[in-house]
């Protein structure tokens, strides 16, 4: 979501809630708020998850490697 | 003999009662004589128990003067629940149209552990809506110090009776400073414990993972009192933690001499008010003097909390009221309905993200702990604003201090440490290490036996007309 008037209404349209303009307005302006607040962060002073399986999906090659046809369909299959 | 009753504190009321100087109905009338006057002019309680309170006393009574004494520290005194608590058989509203004729068939258990202990429920207390809105239904809890100006929220109504006699003692919820922030407001002592240290069970829920509740009084000693009731594992509450439940006023008078506070280099103690400002510093200076070593400590991520705990609040805040908000938006007051709904608005990604700054926070704040045995902070970088401030649009950050130790789950502290040059209260806070509520007992009340902030009262007469 991009965070416009128009997008936080559709997708509270879509959850079922009904919001007024009034509504809208402040809901807008809270959500903003907060998504530059979050960006705020500096990048450094958060770290990676530290993931307990011991096992992170590898980082996404450069180049995109070629992917057999079967392989392609079963992405769970064995990697 | 009641008006000389109205400022004592609960460990004196206990005393007169342990005497046989005072009885518990004596106590009880002073509280209701004092809501009777004052409750209309500051909106402290929703509902008044007056009836059940009188009948609780004269029982407290019978069991104490029937040669038993008083079964424990607490017996025969009163105390004021926030009406977020549920109290079986008294209606509980959380300040919400949605649950104007609500009676719970239970207690929460806080509630019910303190009664079992033989305290009696005068009443319960203002409260924000749903602990996060406004207060439209019941009237705006007014500060006593100022007429004009807000208690802070959302246990407005604990804290500001506390402050104007109507109570000896209290229970808040803190979800983001809601303990804290009235507390400092109003002058008092406010505690959010440890994350896990007193049940939620029966508390209407705002944040699962940030909802807290504990004791309020007017001072430190009290608040200890109170907690060593209030805490411990509950079967009903699966966060509830089953760490041993000391006796918090154990140890009270054993000094800073050698404690070690960690003074934030980032983000508290930067853009105060010069009054709060003078004061927090003067009571650094004061704690040093009474033998504690202060020592910076690094927290980089201090200024970066308000939007992560934004997100995080609300989009749990949301996943609990969708429903009620679908079906009956209407009955939700403006700024609680927009607030709550916001909730909705983040992706999953901007959730993960907040979760990763919660985390590394809560890392950097245990990191500090390692090395001091408290950190030390304004509790707010202003005294209490007007009620008109507070109702016009967005009202100023007042999370801007407390909200880092919801997150953190750590327990933290809030004490009177001055007053502004309008008379108005300054706060002090203290957050501490996991469980280690008692350090921060002891810190407080080294700085309150030695300092006169506490005994200091609102002229209330001036405000009631």
């Amino acid at each position: 979501m991009s965070g416009g008037a128009d997008e936080i209404r559709a997708e509270l349209a879509r959850q079922g809630i009904t919001v007024t303009d009034d509504d809208l307005a402040m809901i807008t302006t809270i959500v903003a708020a907060n998504r530059a607040a979050l960006a705020r962060v500096p990048a450094g002073a958060v770290e990676d998850p530290e993931v307990s399986h011991g096992f992170l999906p590898p980082a996404p090659p450069a180049e995109p490697s070629a992917v057999r046809g079967d392989d392609a369909a079963t992405p769970h299959a064995g990697r | 003999m009641t008006a000389d009753l109205a400022y004592r504190s609960l460990t004196e009321l206990g005393r007169l009662l342990d005497a046989r100087k005072v009885s518990p109905v004596e106590i009880v009338i002073a509280a209701l004589e004092r809501i009777e006057r004052y409750n209309d002019r500051f909106a402290s309680y929703i509902t008044v128990c007056g009836d059940a309170a009188m009948a609780e006393a004269r029982r407290a009574e019978q069991e104490i003067t029937g040669g038993r004494g008083r079964r424990t520290r607490l017996h025969g005194l009163p105390i004021a629940h926030k009406d977020i608590s549920l109290t079986k058989g008294v209606r509980t509203t959380a300040h919400s149209r949605c649950l104007l004729e609500h009676v719970p068939d239970r207690d929460a258990t806080h509630v019910r552990r303190l009664a079992e202990a033989g305290m009696i429920m005068l009443g319960k207390t203002n409260t924000t809506e749903f602990a996060c809105g406004t207060m439209d239904l019941f009237g705006v809890a007014r500060n006593p110090w100022d007429l004009s100006r807000y208690t802070g929220g959302s246990s407005a109504g604990s804290a500001n009776a506390l402050a104007a006699g109507m109570a000896p003692a209290a229970t808040g919820s803190d979800t983001g400073g809601s303990i804290r922030v009235p507390a400092s407001f109003c002058g008092i002592v406010g505690l959010k414990p440890t994350y896990g240290r007193v049940s939620r069970y029966g508390l209407i829920p705002l944040s699962w993972s940030m909802d807290h509740v504990g004791p309020m009084a007017r001072t430190v000693a009290d608040c200890a009192l109170l907690l060593s009731v209030m805490a411990g594992h509950d079967p009903l509450d699966p966060t509830s933690a089953r760490t041993p439940v000391p006796d918090f006023t154990d140890g009270l008078d054993a000094g800073v001499r050698g404690v070690v506070l960690g003074v934030p280099k980032q983000h508290f103690y930067e853009g105060l008010d010069p009054e709060v400002d003078a004061a927090v510093r003067a009571a650094l200076r004061h704690l040093e003097g009474e033998g504690a070593r202060l020592e910076s400590v690094d927290l980089p991520l201090g200024g970066h909390i308000a939007g992560p705990g934004g997100i995080l609040i609300m989009a749990e805040a949301y996943g609990l009221h969708a429903g009620q908000l679908r079906e009956r938006a209407a009955d939700y007051g403006d700024r609680t309905r927009r607030r709550i709904a916001s909730g909705a608005c983040y992706t999953s990604g901007e959730y993960e993200a907040a979760m990763r700054v919660r985390v590394a926070w809560t890392r950097q704040a245990a990191r500090a702990l390692e090395r001091v045995d408290a950190i030390v902070t304004p509790t707010l970088p202003h005294a209490a604003f007007t009620v008109e401030v507070q109702k016009a649009g967005e009202p100023p950050d007042t999370s801007w201090g407390t909200r880092h130790f919801n997150l953190s789950g750590h327990p933290a502290l809030t004490f009177p440490c001055g007053f502004t040059a309008a008379g108005l209260p300054v706060g002090m806070q203290l957050a501490g290490r996991y469980f280690d509520e008692a350090a921060l007992f002891r810190i407080a009340h080294a700085y309150e036996r030695s300092t006169p902030w506490h005994e200091r009262r609102p002229a209330l007469e001036e405000t009631v007309s």
